[in-house]
């Protein structure tokens, strides 16, 4: 399982580590407000397509994930009929173990990869290269990562935590490139370097946003043209289809990609979108001579029929991460996982499992922009939230917080407990505020308090009870005469 | 007309002026305020924090407390706890029809303070001023999923002097998130700092809001910039209903 | 459980299994959709899409402009003409083969530029040298099969005649889009290929040059396809 990674620090040393950083902090929010505003203004635009668009997709999608073994039988059988070789993967080691096969079946040792999150939660570049296998990142910022040896921020623009300087470097160390730091030409650097690449390697890998049930097709958006690329010069090809990526047929497509970039990039489509079916026809010279494609479960089937399930209609789009408040301060660095953000912590703990994932399920105030924002309504707070409660059920909660929430519960069901304490804990909190009306910094000292006052103060409790002022009010206007029906 | 007012905990324990502003308001605009004295928070922390059953018992308080029939109207000064009640209620007591049905039921009159006042009494002026410049907090729960976006901003342009001043990105978290806020305290104090920083940068002599929790967060977040020197004025933190009782 | 050589069947079970069910469902009721979503070119007129599809053009930075059939050769040898887009010097061509570009002469027109010192026209006879030809090519020139006007977009289909290398390998991507072609959205294209027996290879939905935003969000033009795109529209 390669879904988490660092995972040697606890959540809050990450995050301490990612609010140490201010460039990463500040490109995060920058990447926030540019994909937020012209995402907003396309959505406008739309009007109530907008949300006509959004409510077809779920209906659609769930439709999917109701059927989900037809569909999944479906899209493999029209698959193969299209010439594609299909290899089953129940499980992620299942997937390497293929690619493996695939590579040795070849005699290949040279890979060139477009982007892809199936890849990643495999772990599939460590074990090619343990194998003896090159394989080569080609989107610009998959390959900076791969270069610096370093891990995503964010989830479709990957290597924001590197500014231009430190790109640059990067390429100097291990490129030789000899350029400034200016983004143009360390792109155009890399337009050079990575075009030998994809005519050299003798496999290309790539991901699948939508697979077409109806028609055995597999689908890839970007923006850069690795994609077509890697689609496009190997000789072999690896797809890596996940089983919560198929939707029924061609028409759907049509409501996803009106939704995918508008969301993702705030953009009416990428620069390529491409439907694949099978490998290069008769006649055609370029394409793929054999594609593979790896059907891969690694989990997501325990999301159907469960509380989870509407976290398979997600597209990885970005959307929630790209409005959520958490992590505009912590970035993809502070969950430890390649999905990030809001997304990141339902699909992360739902395929992880909670004994993995420390306090992820609680890094979020449950605010419920990422819903508001997600193309495909997921209520993605709302299964933060459930996984919350089933942390809790399964007892996997941290044991001394449980007195704590148990003292609540009898605090605020238990009238004369409560008035005791309310009576009791103002002495006690202006003692320690010494005689002012609010705890500060001083008060650091106590546990669970210090979690208040460690950035912010905390007003002591007031005098009165509101409750003894309103029954006082009440007896003040029965005796005035005030009161009752007006 | 007779309302059953529910202030939320904070209200009770921290902030009794803010429950009295609003049941001024209420009286003034010729409300009946009736509140029963059997109830305390809407639990909605337990919950959050994963402990669903915990927080039934706690729910079941405020249902038997509010359900009597003398109350066709509750209103809650607190949007946060409405949607606490309303919302997750029913999750709450998903194993518990009896209560369940109880809250379903119970929900249904349950209206937020600026939306009640109006949308059910159809009133925007209340004869409140308060010349000052004022921004306002659209909090998530009020905002987002009571989706409550309009009354409380026609609630403020009505006030006699009120100078009204937008701040960026006002319909975003403050940070708070309930024992998020303890919990996380590095996440929510960035979070809390930057929903100031945007304060701040209105200018205005007042923030105020329409949920009680998000008002203690900021409240806090300025308190603490304004003694580390974040923070070179004096800015007042109001619930809507203290400006609507204003006569300043 | 060993690793690998897994069956469709290993893949299905667990899903059928979650879903309640002991085998997969034969057959399935599948909702009749009753949706129509607003969108932007709702009532336009054929005018008006093609319209639409160049003012969109232009915000995704592509070059459109118009021709009437009769100076299809014309057109795109003024883009040609100019030789190397930044520096004037001589280029090269790739065209695919197709009948219209015959017709309209092009090859001989692009062959009578003076900056041009090569044209290729796509021929399967020659096989990889294809990919080499377009590899070092600084323009290609591929015939759309339909614009969809909301997004500026092109459809371009793989066929023998139109190999993928040339709207993807030359510095510049020339396309030609016949105006009757052009849709309102993806919808009625996919409708279209939903009605074909058999899909191509593959079609690729391409929307100006290639682009990527990877360091600081600078958008940088020219990752590894087409650095500039032209879209000549055919009345």
């Amino acid at each position: 399982m390669s879904i988490l990674y660092n995972t040697d620090k606890t959540l809050r040393e990450r995050v301490s580590d990612c609010l140490e950083d201010d460039f990463k902090h500040n490109a995060i929010r920058t990447a926030q407000e540019v994909f937020y505003v012209k995402r907003g203004e396309l959505v406008e635009e739309m009007g109530d397509g907008w949300q006509q668009l959004r409510l077809h997709s779920m209906e659609v999608r769930n439709h999917v994930t109701e059927n989900l073994d037809y569909y999944v039988k479906q899209f493999a059988t029209n698959a193969e009929a299209n010439g594609c070789v299909m290899h089953y993967a129940p499980t992620g080691d299942d997937a390497l173990w293929e690619v493996l096969d695939i590579f040795e079946k070849h005699g290949a040792t040279y890979a060139v990869k477009s982007k892809s999150m199936m890849t990643e939660e495999v772990g599939l570049n460590e074990v090619l290269e343990n194998a003896g296998i090159k394989i080569t990142e080609t989107d610009c910022a998959e390959n900076i990562l791969q270069t610096a040896e370093s891990k995503p921020s964010h989830i479709v623009v990957p290597a924001l935590h590197f500014n231009r300087d430190a790109i640059a470097d990067i390429y100097r160390e291990k490129r030789g490139y000899t350029g400034s730091s200016v983004p143009e030409e360390i792109t155009h650097f890399l337009r050079k370097i990575l075009r030998d690449e994809f005519m050299e390697a003798e496999v290309g890998i790539r991901g699948c946003n939508f697979a077409v049930a109806s028609t055995g097709s597999v689908t890839l958006v970007t923006n850069e043209g690795n994609g077509r690329m890697v689609d496009s010069f190997p000789k072999v090809q690896i797809v890596f289809v996940g089983i919560d990526r198929i939707i029924p047929d061609l028409e759907a497509l049509d409501t996803m990609l009106a939704l995918l970039p508008r969301s993702a990039v705030g953009a009416k489509m990428t620069a390529y979108f491409s439907l694949d079916s099978g490998p290069r026809g008769a006649g055609e010279v370029d394409g793929p001579e054999e594609v593979h494609i790896i059907l891969m479960d690694n989990g997501r089937h325990t999301l159907a029929n469960s509380e989870f399930k509407d976290m398979l209609r997600c597209m990885r789009c970005g959307a929630c991460l790209n409005i959520c408040p958490v992590y505009r301060h912590i970035t993809g660095h502070g969950y430890g996982s390649i999905y990030p953000g809001p997304m990141g912590i339902v699909l992360t703990a739902g395929l992880a499992g909670y004994d993995q994932i420390d306090t992820m399920a609680f890094a979020c105030s449950l605010c419920g922009a990422c819903a508001e924002h997600c193309p495909v309504g997921i209520p993605i707070h709302d299964l933060i939230r459930q996984h919350r409660m089933n942390i809790v059920e399964q007892g996997k909660n941290h044991a001394v917080e449980v007195p704590i929430f148990k003292g609540l519960e009898l605090f605020w069901s238990n009238k004369p407990i409560y008035l005791a304490a309310m009576k009791a804990g103002r002495p006690v909190m202006k003692a320690i505020a010494r005689g002012e009306d609010a705890l500060d910094e001083n008060s650091v000292w106590i546990p669970v308090v210090k979690g208040w006052t460690s950035t912010r103060d905390f007003d002591v409790l007031s005098e009165t009870r509101f409750r003894t002022w309103f029954k006082e009010h009440k007896k003040e206007q029965a005796k005035n005469g005030k009161g009752g029906e007006q | 007309m007779k309302v059953a007012f529910f202030p939320g905990c904070m209200v009770d324990m921290i902030y009794p002026e803010i429950g009295i502003a609003a049941v001024n308001v209420l009286e003034r605009l010729g409300c009946d305020v009736e509140m029963p004295d059997d109830q305390i928070c809407c639990g909605q922390g337990l919950i959050n924090s994963g402990y669903r059953k915990e927080n039934a018992t706690v729910a079941r308080m405020i249902v038997d407390a509010y359900e009597t029939s003398e109350y066709d109207t509750i209103v809650s000064l607190t949007g946060s706890c409405m949607n606490a009640i309303v919302n997750d209620y029913p999750i709450v007591f998903k194993d518990d029809p009896v209560y369940l049905e109880r809250t379903r039921k119970l929900g249904e009159r349950f209206f937020e303070f600026t939306d009640f006042i109006v949308n059910h009494l159809g009133v925007t002026d209340v004869g409140a001023s308060f010349h000052h410049s004022v921004t306002y907090h659209k909090s998530c729960h009020v905002t987002r999923l009571l989706g409550i976006v309009e009354p409380p901003l026609q609630l403020l342009q009505a006030v006699e002097g009120l100078e009204y001043r937008e701040m960026e990105h006002a319909d975003r978290c403050c940070g708070f998130g309930g024992t998020f806020s303890f919990k996380q305290p590095e996440i929510a104090g960035e979070v809390v700092y930057e929903k100031c920083r945007t304060i701040i940068e209105t200018g205005a002599d007042v923030i105020c809001g329409a949920d009680v929790p998000c008002l203690m967060n900021i409240k806090g977040a300025l308190s603490r910039m304004r003694s580390d020197g974040r923070l070179d004025r004096d800015i007042r933190v109001m619930h809507i209903a203290q400006i609507l009782d204003a006569r300043e | 459980m060993a690793l690998g050589n897994k069956t469709l069947d290993d893949l299905l079970g667990p899903i059928s299994e979650q879903l309640g069910r002991k085998d997969v469902a034969v057959a399935i009721k599948v909702p009749e959709w009753e949706f129509k979503a607003q969108r932007v070119t709702d009532g336009l007129s054929a005018a008006q899409l093609v319209d639409l599809f160049e003012s969109e053009a232009a915000k995704i930075r592509v070059q459109a402009k118009r021709c009437a059939k009769a100076d299809l050769a014309k057109a795109i040898a003024e883009i040609v003409g100019a030789g190397e887009p930044e520096t004037g010097e001589a280029c090269t061509v790739v065209c695919a083969d197709e009948e219209a570009f015959a017709e309209a002469g092009l090859y001989d027109a692009l062959k009578a530029c003076d900056k041009v010192t090569d044209v290729h026209v796509w021929d399967e006879a020659v096989g990889d040298a294809n990919v080499q030809k377009a590899r070092y090519a600084t323009y290609g020139v591929t015939y759309a099969k339909a614009g969809i006007a909301e997004s500026a977009t092109i459809v371009q289909p793989t066929y023998p005649k139109c190999g993928r290398a040339i709207s993807l390998l030359p510095l510049v991507h020339i396309a030609v889009v016949d105006a009757a072609t052009i849709v309102p959205t993806m919808l009625e294209v996919m409708q279209s290929y939903a009605a074909d027996e058999k899909l191509p290879s593959q079609v690729c939905f391409i929307s100006g040059p290639s682009a990527t935003a990877d360091i600081e969000l600078v958008r940088v033009e020219g990752v590894h396809g087409p650095m500039y795109v032209h879209y000549v529209i055919v009345e």
